[in-house]
């Protein structure tokens, strides 16, 4: 499974661009909530450096607010956070463990960060190494919550 | 009017036969003309210019045109029929009549004009050997099949796919019986009186040649030519007969299979594989090729090794869970 | 012994879970979350990474059997679980709009993996009054330039599970 995780990542850098579906309705936040998640991505960012992009996307996969230092494809981070959290929340299960709260992948010039946020979205946090872990988890965990108790 | 057709033939020979065809018409039972058809009734080959003269001559047989051998010194043996060189009006008439007389059966077995006023339950035509019924049944006439066997009777519709059936027995059981006698006979009107108690079978004449061939190849095919399975069956088919799968497959490679092939390739009774051609052709889903475009060894060696995994797989389907 | 995969691809809503669901002798494993845009009002749930299941042969080896996303945003999932695999099966679902399109749209983007190994279709929901004809979906498959098995299967029935996989391993055995 682990080897399915490192494949995934590495799929970031050779994904093709192919035709898409028709688009569809999708989640999306009120005025008021984008604003809220913007002023704590604003926090986020302000907090460290090293942290370069603020991904909310469902649990479904469709991206619902970023705010990204650098260009990045959100519709298709959103997609793959989906698919690495559910993976480890279903590993979880399988190796007898509860309540999934990060899946984290290290890279050498990296981490990314996600988490779930209320039933529906997924926070995503991508740093550079110059981060503490600890102090990434704890930022993501801070604003998880806010976002959780505001947005709608 | 019967066409001719020729392959090989040198310009000197084909002006001659060509000569010869316009000039003999009141000496054949039939009218003939020359034609530069694929589809025609008969073709002269010229066995001498030709190196791949076997293939053509199993293409040509295997759409039931009647080969004809045309070559110098003894006869190859290759068709029933041949004309020594050169080419004499005499020779060429009286190999007209014999083909005449070769193709009489098959038109001969026609159903009469007497027999479409006959309702289904009486006899039209039956045949001791199931196949021949097959080769009836290789026609576009609107008909009807009576399959009789432990006291029910089953009436199929063959131009509509359909049946309807005179007790609780499974069609396939009926079919599989050995004691059944076989009717076939064309009826009009017939489709009104029995219409509430049909059932469709989309399948119908693939399990007509599956259960009906007796090891008979419909005579319209040649066991040595190429089959290729256009389509696979419908899935009634293989639950019916589970070897289908492996000859399915095997028929359907990129250049096709002989029934030899196919045979070597699966472990399945020559029986099942002629059944299973006739059900096809019958189905519409066979094309039929004479000539082998790949090279089948390297790919036999292929599936050897693999053999094993897939047949571990396969049992395991057969098996219910625990 | 090698894993031996076999990996279940199909639109949203085809029936790819309960297809696993139905022969896998190990309760499935699942990646199910809830769906958030026009699919809810089809499914409540949609697979995000794959599911899984297993049978095991006679002598202990294992066949895996990977169930995709169908989503096409999910296309990198379909990249990493046709790795190493057997081979497919694409189920089509024929109480969607467009199911012929969902076919030629899953053979096109498998096409590499079902060029390297083999396919086979099934069809579901075939009694709605919209749904093809057969022979629609056949002259879709036959633009492959090889002929590939094509059955109508309901998913929910191990049997008909069983005569899918009966059918690909055959034709990777028979009509390479």
């Amino acid at each position: 499974m682990s080897r399915s995780l490192l494949m995934l990542w590495f799929q970031l850098l050779s994904f093709p661009n192919r035709k898409r579906f028709n688009a569809m309705t999708q989640y999306k936040f009120s005025e008021k909530s984008e604003a809220f998640c913007q002023e704590v991505f604003a926090q986020m960012l302000n907090s460290s450096d090293a942290i370069y992009g603020i991904l909310v996307s469902t649990v479904d996969g469709h991206d619902v607010a970023k705010n990204f230092r650098k260009e990045m494809p959100a519709s298709k981070l959103s997609a793959m956070m989906s698919s690495i959290l559910a993976l480890g929340e279903t590993i979880a299960v399988e190796a007898q463990q509860q309540q999934c709260r990060y899946v984290i992948v290290e890279n050498s010039d990296g981490y990314l960060l996600t988490l779930k946020l209320k039933d529906k979205l997924v926070l995503s946090v991508i740093a550079t190494t110059n981060v503490n872990l600890g102090m990434l988890h704890s930022v993501s965990r801070n604003a998880a919550e806010k976002l959780a108790a505001h947005v709608r | 009017m019967k066409t001719l057709s020729s392959k090989g033939l040198t310009e000197k020979d084909l002006l001659v036969l060509k000569s010869l065809v316009d000039l003999m018409m009141s000496r054949t039972s039939d009218t003939w003309e020359y034609a530069e058809s694929d589809n025609c009734d008969a073709v002269i080959i010229d066995t001498d210019n030709l190196e791949n003269s076997t293939a053509i001559i199993d293409e040509i047989e295997a759409r039931h045109a009647i080969a004809i051998e045309y070559s110098t010194g003894a006869s190859a043996g290759k068709t029933h029929f041949r004309i020594k060189k050169p080419l004499r009006a005499a020779d060429l008439i009286a190999v007209f009549n014999s083909v005449e007389a070769g193709l009489a059966p098959r038109n001969g077995a026609q159903p009469s004009a007497a027999d479409n006023d006959k309702p289904p339950a009486q006899p039209g035509i039956s045949s001791g050997r199931d196949s021949g019924i097959l080769d009836l049944l290789n026609g576009p006439d609107s008909r009807f099949l009576i399959i009789t066997a432990n006291n029910c009777e089953c009436v199929i519709d063959l131009t509509n796919d359909r049946y309807q059936i005179t007790s609780d027995v499974a069609f396939d059981e009926l079919l599989r019986s050995s004691e059944k006698s076989i009717t076939l006979s064309t009826a009009s009107g017939l489709q009104e009186s029995f219409e509430p108690s049909w059932q469709s079978a989309p399948s119908l004449r693939w399990k007509l040649g599956i259960f009906l061939s007796e090891g008979e190849l419909i005579k319209t095919l040649h066991s040595k030519s190429r089959f290729k399975l256009l389509r696979w069956p419908p899935s009634d088919i293989p639950r019916a007969m589970p070897t289908a799968m492996a000859l399915s497959a095997s028929l359907s490679r990129k250049s096709g299979a002989t029934i030899e092939e196919a045979l070597s390739a699966t472990n399945v009774s020559t029986e099942e594989a002629i059944g299973f051609v006739n059900g096809a052709y019958l189905s519409g889903v066979l094309s039929v090729r004479a000539f082998n475009l790949d090279d089948h060894g390297q790919k036999t060696a292929k599936a050897e090794h693999t053999k094993g995994l897939f047949d571990k797989i396969r049992d395991r389907l057969k098996r219910k869970p625990k | 012994m090698s894993e031996v995969k076999l990996i279940i691809t199909g639109p949203p809503g085809a029936g790819k879970t309960t297809a696993i669901a139905a022969i896998s002798e190990t309760p499935p494993v699942r990646t199910d979350t809830r769906t958030t845009d026009d699919l809810s009002s089809v499914k409540e749930e949609t697979t995000v990474a794959m599911d899984f299941g297993e049978l095991t042969l006679d002598d202990g080896q294992k066949i895996f059997l990977y169930g995709t996303p169908g989503q096409k945003r999910f296309e990198f999932m379909w990249k990493i679980l046709v790795e190493g695999g057997l081979g497919l099966i694409i189920l089509v679902d024929c109480s969607r709009p467009e199911p012929v399109n969902d076919l030629k749209i899953y053979l096109e983007n498998f096409s590499d993996f079902i060029e390297k190994t083999g396919v086979v279709v099934g069809i579901t929901r075939t009694d709605g009054v919209n749904a093809p004809e057969i022979s629609e979906f056949y002259e879709c498959l036959e633009s492959t330039g090889r002929i590939f098995p094509m059955f109508e299967v309901d998913i929910r029935e191990r049997e008909d599970v069983a005569l899918l996989i009966d059918a690909l391993v055959s034709a990777l055995e028979f009509s390479q």
